[in-house]
């Protein structure tokens, strides 16, 4: 199945890779469980397909990019049953989109080709499913159809996310690329088994580099981190978080004149909430950072991102004698003698002055609140 | 008529060499970056509200807002209060039941604060086995201090038991003279669902103490430009080839190694017992000098048969094995990956220092 968006190469833009996989055929509980299916002692999955829509629909609807537009969007999904796939996405899939070795390697090789059209090309890969974490710097993620019977190697239905990123790493190709993969990761007795193993998918590897090319390695063990009960990975969830606004940064230099998502961020703050999440749900899961780490922006916001503010004020018997003014920059009036506690305003992103003028026993005060996307929720208190 | 005053920044920093690399950022009220500054600037800006930020050798950046008014302001220093940490408020207050998760450092203030800190109680005990290469100075319930022995012949280690796991983790140790210097830390890590180790080279070597804290904080970057100059320093005037090492595996995950190649092969020549420089050469004469493959291969090759300090280097060492036996059909290259790659499974990927698991009870 081609790009689900018409692919234009005559000139820069983005192409992306998306692939997800909670199905597979051929496991114990598959629709057709084969011996080697069923020796590897994997079950199904039931978040990484609908995860890897959710990350095609944002590119399809939200990402931004002005000098390289998304120019092409393939997408290979094999969801569980009753799995739901992103709305924006199930309307573009025709055909089969199931993400067997045969679709993937189909798939791979346009998209190859369509990132080496021009070196100012932007290249993004998701790809969710069971996998290996061999190394800090790459996993084999399983494909729908791995274990067939007429593979030839026990890896033939995988693909080597290294084996792939690093014959993507050159420098007749798309020169920014990024690189995200989410693997549930096995234990030890079951990883072991693949190490000897050879037949995964993977490019050749040409000389040179690339100039960015950052891969994001998630990997996670345990089940839980993969079929969650709102239906997106761990990973996932972070992601789309950071999209959303979580990792947003200020405008810079003149090229990059307004808010957007440096790389910096992904690598500094997309590992912390990743862990976060899994603590509040005691599961494992990091994310190691591999690749070529170089500064390069993934998204550039239209506008301003907006800030969802709540500012609480304690003790509660103050509330009604406190008076709450907002200035972005200390200047310019946002809301003023407010007085109808908790203040709830949607703001653009930026630093403001809240100044609180109060009754009788409590002293006002003035603080400068950093309201970055998406929420803001700060309590002032007033006492002691 | 728009308005200025005049703000200066210091940055309260125990190195004076990290204090003259250190880079301070200035935001405006739309977050625009308006100015890049060193330390013990005055800075003139337009009245109004500015974060003042840096990424300090706490591996943390540490962050002030104010607001500029007309004429001269109050001086800002920076890292005033190192144990505090610099919350990030939007991992918080985007979905207020979500923890923040804030990665593992070790700094001088978490030294002072761990002999008795407030979580120690509520750590399960941990066991030191065995030791190689080192010796004890001393230890608390939850820290191990280890100084070199003398001479090293192979990178040094800890064997530990925590509950019912062993683990057996790298040490970054340099052989030095005193009781401090060039020594490491093992701390024991509450965790979430089981304790940890994670081995930590000392706050007293401030540079490389600086380098694992930023890159354990996610500052891969602002690490690199940290090493970028430091590398030589770290290996020839603190003699500390663990921390030079270090400086040399970040530079080479951010592609900016090439230009030190003479020093890496210092590093793998003068430092046989340290096969984390072996492997960052092997990897840079297979790339850039393709006469000098053969030497490559026997370079990964010996690296395989020692006991690897750093994750990352254990990691580059079997991506280059796993590439290269496909190219190259050498047995001594099969056996090498073969040796490596069982070990993988068991490896403790989010450790900087080489951490793997022995056995369990």
């Amino acid at each position: 199945m081609p790009s689900i968006i018409p692919e234009d190469l005559n000139s820069p833009g983005t192409h992306a890779l998306v692939i997800g996989v909670s199905e597979y055929l051929h496991f114990e509980n598959g629709i057709a469980p084969t011996q080697t299916g069923r020796d590897f002692l994997m079950e199904q999955l039931s978040a990484c397909a609908r995860s890897a829509s959710e990350f095609a629909a944002w590119l399809l609807k939200s990402y931004r990019c002005e000098r390289a537009p998304l120019k092409s969007l393939r997408v290979l999904l094999s969801p569980a049953v009753g799995e739901e796939i992103h709305p924006d996405i199930v309307v573009h899939l025709n055909g089969d989109f199931s993400a067997t070795l045969k679709n993937v390697r189909e798939e791979l090789a346009g998209f190859r080709n369509a990132c080496d059209t021009h070196t100012d090309n932007v290249a993004i890969v998701y790809a969710a499913g069971h996998g290996v974490q061999l190394t800090k710097h790459g996993s084999i993620v399983l494909l729908n159809d791995f274990g067939a019977n007429h593979h030839m190697n026990k890896l033939e239905g995988a693909i080597d996310m290294a084996g792939v990123h690093a014959g993507m790493n050159h420098p007749g190709t798309a020169k920014t690329q990024f690189w995200f993969v989410d693997a549930c990761r096995q234990k030890p007795a079951i990883a072991r088994r693949f190490e000897s193993l050879t037949g995964a998918l993977k490019l050749d590897e040409l000389n040179g580099e690339t100039l960015a090319s950052p891969l994001f390695l998630a990997a996670g063990t345990g089940k839980e981190a993969f079929a969650r009960v709102n239906g997106i990975t761990l990973f996932c969830e972070a992601l789309m978080w950071a999209l959303n606004g979580g990792v947003a940064a200020g405008p810079e230099e003149d090229e990059i004149n307004k808010w957007h998502i440096p790389v910096t961020q992904l690598i500094k703050r997309l590992p912390d909430r990743v862990k976060a999440l899994a603590e509040k749900e005691n599961v494992v899961q990091s994310v190691d950072i591999a690749g070529k780490i170089h500064e390069a922006v993934f998204h550039v916001y239209k506008d301003t991102p907006s800030v969802d503010l709540l500012v609480d004020l304690l003790p509660n018997a103050a509330q009604p004698l406190c008076f709450g003014t907002l200035k972005q920059n200390a200047k310019h009036i946002i809301i003023q003698n407010f007085n109808d506690w908790p203040m709830q305003h949607k703001v653009e992103a930026g630093l403001y002055l809240l100044s609180i003028q109060a009754g009788v026993p409590y002293l006002g005060r003035d603080e400068i609140l950093s309201l970055v996307p998406p929420k803001n929720y700060t309590t002032v208190n007033l006492e002691g | 008529m728009v308005t200025s005053g005049k703000l200066s920044v210091q940055l309260k920093a125990d190195s004076m060499f990290l204090g003259r690399n250190t880079n301070i950022l200035v935001r405006d009220s739309s977050m625009r970056l308006v100015k890049q500054a060193g330390v013990c600037q005055t800075i003139e800006l337009p009245t109004g509200l500015y974060e003042i930020s840096a990424v300090l050798e706490d591996g943390h950046k540490h962050r002030k807002l104010v607001q500029v008014k007309e004429g001269d302001n109050p001086p800002i220093t920076l890292g005033e209060n190192e144990e505090k940490l610099q919350q990030d408020s939007s991992i918080l207050a985007a979905a207020p039941n979500i923890g923040q998760y804030v990665q593992p450092r070790f700094t001088k203030s978490m030294a002072v604060l761990n002999a008795a800190g407030p979580d120690s109680d509520s750590i399960p005990d941990a066991e030191l086995l065995e030791v190689t290469g080192v010796t004890l100075v001393r230890q608390t319930r939850t820290l191990w201090f280890f100084r070199s022995e003398p001479i090293l012949n192979s990178v040094p280690t800890a064997l530990m038991r925590i509950q019912n796991r062993t683990i057996r983790i790298s040490l970054p140790v340099s052989p030095g003279n005193g009781p401090t210097e060039n020594s490491c830390v093992v701390k024991l890590e509450k965790g979430r669902r089981q304790p940890d180790i994670n081995a930590w080279i000392s706050p007293e070597r401030r540079v490389a103490n600086a380098l694992q804290n930023m890159l354990a904080s996610g500052y891969l970057l602002h690490a690199a430009k940290v090493a970028d100059h430091a590398v030589e320093l770290l290996q020839d005037k603190y003699r500390d080839p663990t921390g030079a090492a270090l400086g040399a595996l970040i530079l080479n995950k951010v592609g900016s190694l090439q230009r030190w190649s003479g020093w890496v092969e210092n590093l793998a020549r003068d430092f046989d017992w340290l096969p984390d420089g072996k492997i960052l050469l092997a990897n840079l004469l297979y790339v850039d000098e393709p006469n000098r493959r053969p030497e490559a291969l026997q370079l990964a090759i010996q690296a395989s048969k020692q006991r690897i300090l750093y994750s990352e280097s254990f990691s580059l060492l079997l991506d280059m094995l796993r590439r290269w036996v496909r190219e190259h059909k050498e047995n001594a290259l099969q056996e090498a990956l073969e040796n490596l790659a069982m070990f993988a499974p068991d490896m403790n990927w989010d450790s900087i220092c080489l951490n793997n698991f022995i056995g369990e009870d």
